[in-house]
Protein backbone atom coordinates (compact mmCIF):
# COMPACT_ATOMS: atom_id res chain seq x y z
CA UNK A 1 0.00 0.00 0.00
CA UNK A 2 1.35 3.49 -0.82
CA UNK A 3 2.33 5.66 2.13
CA UNK A 4 -0.16 8.36 1.14
CA UNK A 5 -3.11 6.08 2.03
CA UNK A 6 -1.84 5.78 5.59
CA UNK A 7 -1.29 9.53 5.79
CA UNK A 8 -4.88 10.13 4.67
CA UNK A 9 -6.15 7.81 7.43
CA UNK A 10 -3.90 9.64 9.89
CA UNK A 11 -5.25 13.04 8.76
CA UNK A 12 -8.86 11.85 9.06
CA UNK A 13 -8.26 10.45 12.52
CA UNK A 14 -6.60 13.67 13.65
CA UNK A 15 -9.46 15.77 12.29
CA UNK A 16 -12.05 13.62 14.06
CA UNK A 17 -10.07 14.07 17.27
CA UNK A 18 -10.05 17.85 16.83
CA UNK A 19 -13.78 17.77 16.13
CA UNK A 20 -14.38 15.80 19.30
CA UNK A 21 -12.39 18.27 21.40
CA UNK A 22 -14.37 21.14 19.87
CA UNK A 23 -17.91 19.78 20.14
CA UNK A 24 -17.91 17.61 23.27
CA UNK A 25 -18.12 19.04 26.78
CA UNK A 26 -17.41 15.93 28.82
CA UNK A 27 -13.80 16.17 30.08
CA UNK A 28 -13.21 12.42 29.78
CA UNK A 29 -14.39 12.30 26.17
CA UNK A 30 -12.26 15.36 25.33
CA UNK A 31 -9.35 13.48 26.82
CA UNK A 32 -10.09 10.41 24.69
CA UNK A 33 -10.10 12.62 21.60
CA UNK A 34 -6.65 13.93 22.56
CA UNK A 35 -5.47 10.32 22.73
CA UNK A 36 -6.96 9.80 19.28
CA UNK A 37 -4.92 12.72 17.92
CA UNK A 38 -1.75 11.30 19.46
CA UNK A 39 -2.52 8.02 17.73
CA UNK A 40 -3.00 9.80 14.42
CA UNK A 41 0.47 11.29 14.85
CA UNK A 42 1.81 7.82 15.68
CA UNK A 43 0.33 6.43 12.49
CA UNK A 44 1.97 9.20 10.45
CA UNK A 45 5.29 8.46 12.19
CA UNK A 46 5.14 4.73 11.42
CA UNK A 47 4.10 5.35 7.81
CA UNK A 48 6.97 7.81 7.33
CA UNK A 49 9.39 5.40 9.00
CA UNK A 50 8.52 2.72 6.47
CA UNK A 51 8.65 5.21 3.61
CA UNK A 52 12.14 6.47 4.52
CA UNK A 53 13.38 3.08 5.79
CA UNK A 54 14.44 4.72 9.06
CA UNK A 55 13.84 3.05 12.41
CA UNK A 56 13.86 6.44 14.18
CA UNK A 57 10.19 6.93 13.33
CA UNK A 58 9.22 3.80 15.24
CA UNK A 59 11.41 4.83 18.19
CA UNK A 60 9.59 8.17 18.30
CA UNK A 61 6.26 6.35 18.40
CA UNK A 62 7.59 4.41 21.38
CA UNK A 63 8.35 7.70 23.17
CA UNK A 64 4.98 9.20 22.22
CA UNK A 65 3.27 6.18 23.74
CA UNK A 66 5.24 6.58 26.98
CA UNK A 67 4.39 10.26 27.24
CA UNK A 68 0.75 9.48 26.43
CA UNK A 69 0.62 6.94 29.25
CA UNK A 70 2.05 9.49 31.72
CA UNK A 71 -0.33 12.13 30.40
CA UNK A 72 -3.37 9.89 30.82
CA UNK A 73 -2.42 9.12 34.42
CA UNK A 74 -1.98 12.80 35.32
CA UNK A 75 -5.02 13.95 33.34
CA UNK A 76 -7.37 11.39 34.86
CA UNK A 77 -6.08 12.29 38.33
CA UNK A 78 -6.91 15.93 37.57
CA UNK A 79 -10.40 14.90 36.39
CA UNK A 80 -10.97 12.89 39.59
CA UNK A 81 -9.79 15.83 41.73
CA UNK A 82 -12.06 18.13 39.72
CA UNK A 83 -15.05 15.86 40.20
CA UNK A 84 -14.33 15.70 43.92
CA UNK A 85 -14.32 19.51 44.23
CA UNK A 86 -17.05 20.53 41.78
CA UNK A 87 -19.15 17.34 41.37
CA UNK A 88 -19.05 17.78 37.60
CA UNK A 89 -16.71 17.06 34.70
CA UNK A 90 -18.55 19.29 32.23
CA UNK A 91 -15.87 21.68 31.02
CA UNK A 92 -18.40 24.53 30.63
CA UNK A 93 -19.09 24.36 34.35
CA UNK A 94 -15.40 24.64 35.18
CA UNK A 95 -14.69 28.21 34.15
CA UNK A 96 -13.04 29.85 37.17
CA UNK A 97 -9.87 30.55 35.17
CA UNK A 98 -11.90 32.26 32.46
CA UNK A 99 -12.57 35.49 34.38
CA UNK B 1 -5.10 -8.14 -2.82
CA UNK B 2 -5.29 -9.46 0.73
CA UNK B 3 -3.18 -6.48 1.74
CA UNK B 4 -5.69 -4.06 0.28
CA UNK B 5 -8.59 -5.88 1.90
CA UNK B 6 -6.96 -5.82 5.34
CA UNK B 7 -6.11 -2.16 4.94
CA UNK B 8 -9.66 -1.32 3.87
CA UNK B 9 -11.29 -3.16 6.75
CA UNK B 10 -8.86 -1.72 9.32
CA UNK B 11 -9.19 1.82 7.93
CA UNK B 12 -12.99 1.59 7.99
CA UNK B 13 -12.85 0.26 11.56
CA UNK B 14 -10.56 3.10 12.68
CA UNK B 15 -12.54 5.93 11.10
CA UNK B 16 -16.02 4.58 11.88
CA UNK B 17 -15.27 3.88 15.53
CA UNK B 18 -13.44 7.21 15.89
CA UNK B 19 -16.61 8.92 14.67
CA UNK B 20 -18.66 6.90 17.14
CA UNK B 21 -16.35 8.05 19.96
CA UNK B 22 -17.33 11.64 19.17
CA UNK B 23 -20.98 10.88 18.43
CA UNK B 24 -22.09 8.59 21.27
CA UNK B 25 -23.73 10.21 24.26
CA UNK B 26 -22.53 7.62 26.69
CA UNK B 27 -18.88 7.92 27.94
CA UNK B 28 -18.54 4.14 28.29
CA UNK B 29 -19.64 3.60 24.68
CA UNK B 30 -17.08 6.20 23.64
CA UNK B 31 -14.33 4.38 25.54
CA UNK B 32 -15.23 1.00 24.01
CA UNK B 33 -15.32 2.46 20.49
CA UNK B 34 -11.92 4.00 21.16
CA UNK B 35 -10.59 0.53 22.04
CA UNK B 36 -11.92 -0.70 18.68
CA UNK B 37 -10.20 2.19 16.93
CA UNK B 38 -6.89 1.38 18.65
CA UNK B 39 -7.18 -2.28 17.63
CA UNK B 40 -7.64 -1.19 14.02
CA UNK B 41 -4.51 0.94 14.35
CA UNK B 42 -2.61 -2.09 15.67
CA UNK B 43 -3.57 -3.98 12.48
CA UNK B 44 -2.29 -1.05 10.40
CA UNK B 45 0.96 -1.05 12.40
CA UNK B 46 1.43 -4.73 11.56
CA UNK B 47 0.96 -3.89 7.92
CA UNK B 48 3.56 -1.12 8.18
CA UNK B 49 6.34 -3.47 9.40
CA UNK B 50 6.00 -2.47 13.04
CA UNK B 51 5.04 -5.68 14.90
CA UNK B 52 6.49 -4.48 18.22
CA UNK B 53 4.52 -1.24 18.10
CA UNK B 54 1.38 -3.20 17.17
CA UNK B 55 1.83 -5.34 20.28
CA UNK B 56 2.50 -2.27 22.44
CA UNK B 57 -0.54 -0.58 20.93
CA UNK B 58 -2.76 -3.47 22.04
CA UNK B 59 -1.12 -3.99 25.45
CA UNK B 60 -0.56 -0.37 26.53
CA UNK B 61 -3.23 1.60 24.66
CA UNK B 62 -6.14 -0.79 24.20
CA UNK B 63 -5.24 -2.53 27.44
CA UNK B 64 -3.78 -0.38 30.19
CA UNK B 65 -4.79 3.15 29.15
CA UNK B 66 -8.36 2.28 28.23
CA UNK B 67 -8.84 0.24 31.41
CA UNK B 68 -7.74 3.37 33.30
CA UNK B 69 -10.32 5.42 31.36
CA UNK B 70 -13.10 2.93 32.04
CA UNK B 71 -12.08 2.75 35.70
CA UNK B 72 -12.36 6.53 36.09
CA UNK B 73 -15.69 6.64 34.22
CA UNK B 74 -17.11 3.99 36.54
CA UNK B 75 -15.55 5.64 39.59
CA UNK B 76 -17.18 8.99 38.84
CA UNK B 77 -20.50 7.29 38.20
CA UNK B 78 -20.88 9.00 34.85
CA UNK B 79 -22.99 6.11 33.65
CA UNK B 80 -25.60 8.40 32.13
CA UNK B 81 -25.21 11.24 29.65
CA UNK B 82 -24.46 14.55 31.29
CA UNK B 83 -27.55 16.75 31.45
CA UNK B 84 -25.61 19.78 30.24
CA UNK B 85 -24.21 18.16 27.12
CA UNK B 86 -26.95 19.27 24.75
CA UNK B 87 -26.75 23.04 25.24
CA UNK B 88 -23.93 23.66 22.81
CA UNK B 89 -25.61 26.37 20.76
CA UNK B 90 -23.30 28.07 18.29
CA UNK B 91 -20.32 25.90 19.31
CA UNK B 92 -21.53 22.83 17.44
CA UNK B 93 -21.72 24.32 13.89
CA UNK B 94 -18.60 26.39 14.55
CA UNK B 95 -16.69 23.33 15.77
CA UNK B 96 -17.71 21.32 12.70
CA UNK B 97 -16.79 24.25 10.45
CA UNK B 98 -13.31 24.61 11.92
CA UNK B 99 -12.71 20.86 11.89
CA UNK B 100 -13.62 20.80 8.18
CA UNK B 101 -11.31 23.77 7.63
CA UNK B 102 -8.47 21.86 9.31
CA UNK B 103 -9.28 18.79 7.20
CA UNK B 104 -9.09 20.95 4.07
CA UNK B 105 -5.74 22.36 5.13
CA UNK B 106 -4.26 18.91 5.84
CA UNK B 107 -5.71 17.61 2.59
CA UNK B 108 -4.15 20.49 0.69
CA UNK B 109 -0.78 19.76 2.30
CA UNK B 110 -1.07 16.09 1.30
CA UNK B 111 -1.98 16.61 -2.37
CA UNK B 112 0.15 19.70 -2.96
CA UNK B 113 2.95 19.12 -5.46
CA UNK B 114 5.76 21.62 -4.89
CA UNK B 115 7.12 23.26 -8.05
CA UNK B 116 10.55 21.65 -7.79
CA UNK B 117 9.69 18.51 -5.87
CA UNK B 118 12.43 18.36 -3.25
CA UNK B 119 13.31 15.23 -1.38
CA UNK B 120 14.07 15.83 2.27
CA UNK B 121 17.80 15.33 2.70
CA UNK B 122 18.77 12.78 5.28
CA UNK B 123 21.50 13.61 7.79
CA UNK B 124 24.89 12.51 6.42
CA UNK B 125 25.62 10.02 9.20
CA UNK B 126 22.40 8.15 8.51
CA UNK B 127 23.27 8.02 4.83
CA UNK B 128 26.67 6.59 5.72
CA UNK B 129 25.16 3.89 7.88
CA UNK B 130 22.74 3.02 5.12
CA UNK B 131 25.44 2.92 2.47
CA UNK B 132 27.54 0.58 4.60
CA UNK B 133 24.99 -1.96 5.74
CA UNK B 134 22.11 -1.23 3.40
CA UNK B 135 21.12 -4.81 2.71
CA UNK B 136 21.45 -5.93 6.32
CA UNK B 137 19.56 -2.98 7.71
CA UNK B 138 16.71 -3.22 5.22
CA UNK B 139 16.30 -6.95 5.66
CA UNK B 140 15.23 -6.72 9.29
CA UNK B 141 13.56 -3.30 9.08
CA UNK B 142 10.82 -3.06 11.66
CA UNK B 143 11.87 -6.10 13.65
CA UNK B 144 12.08 -5.93 17.42
CA UNK B 145 15.83 -6.39 17.11
CA UNK B 146 16.23 -3.38 14.83
CA UNK B 147 14.03 -1.24 17.08
CA UNK B 148 15.93 -2.26 20.22
CA UNK B 149 19.24 -1.62 18.48
CA UNK B 150 18.17 1.92 17.63
CA UNK B 151 16.54 2.53 21.02
CA UNK B 152 19.46 1.40 23.18
CA UNK B 153 22.25 2.99 21.15
CA UNK B 154 21.24 6.20 19.42
CA UNK B 155 18.30 7.06 21.72
CA UNK B 156 19.66 5.75 25.00
CA UNK B 157 19.61 9.13 26.73
CA UNK B 158 16.04 9.83 25.63
CA UNK B 159 15.08 6.37 26.83
CA UNK B 160 16.54 7.08 30.27
CA UNK B 161 14.87 10.51 30.34
CA UNK B 162 11.56 8.75 29.68
CA UNK B 163 11.88 6.95 33.00
CA UNK B 164 12.16 10.35 34.72
CA UNK B 165 8.98 11.44 32.90
CA UNK B 166 7.16 8.39 34.22
CA UNK B 167 8.49 8.94 37.74
CA UNK B 168 7.39 12.60 37.73
CA UNK B 169 3.96 11.59 36.41
CA UNK B 170 3.65 9.00 39.16
CA UNK B 171 4.56 11.50 41.90
CA UNK B 172 2.19 14.05 40.35
CA UNK B 173 -0.69 11.59 40.33
CA UNK B 174 -0.13 10.70 43.98
CA UNK B 175 -0.06 14.40 44.94
CA UNK B 176 -3.22 15.11 42.92
CA UNK B 177 -5.17 12.12 44.15
CA UNK B 178 -4.44 12.52 47.85
CA UNK B 179 -7.02 14.58 49.70
CA UNK B 180 -4.34 16.11 51.90
CA UNK B 181 -0.67 15.32 52.15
Amino acid sequence: MPTSYYLVISAMLFTIGVLGVLVRRNAIIIFMCVEMMLNAANLAFVAAARDLKLMSGQVFVFFVMTVAAAEVAVGLAIIVALFRNRATIDVDEVNLLKY
Amino acid sequence: MADTLIFGVAAFLIIASAMMVVASRHPIHSALFLVLSFLGLAVIFFQLNAPFLAAVQVIVYAGAIMVLFLFVIMLLGEDKPLPGESRLGIQLPLGILFALLLAAQIGYMLIRQPAGRTVVARPPDVQLVHAAGEKAQYADFGSVKALGNELYTQYLFAFEATSIVLLVAMVGVVVLAKRRL
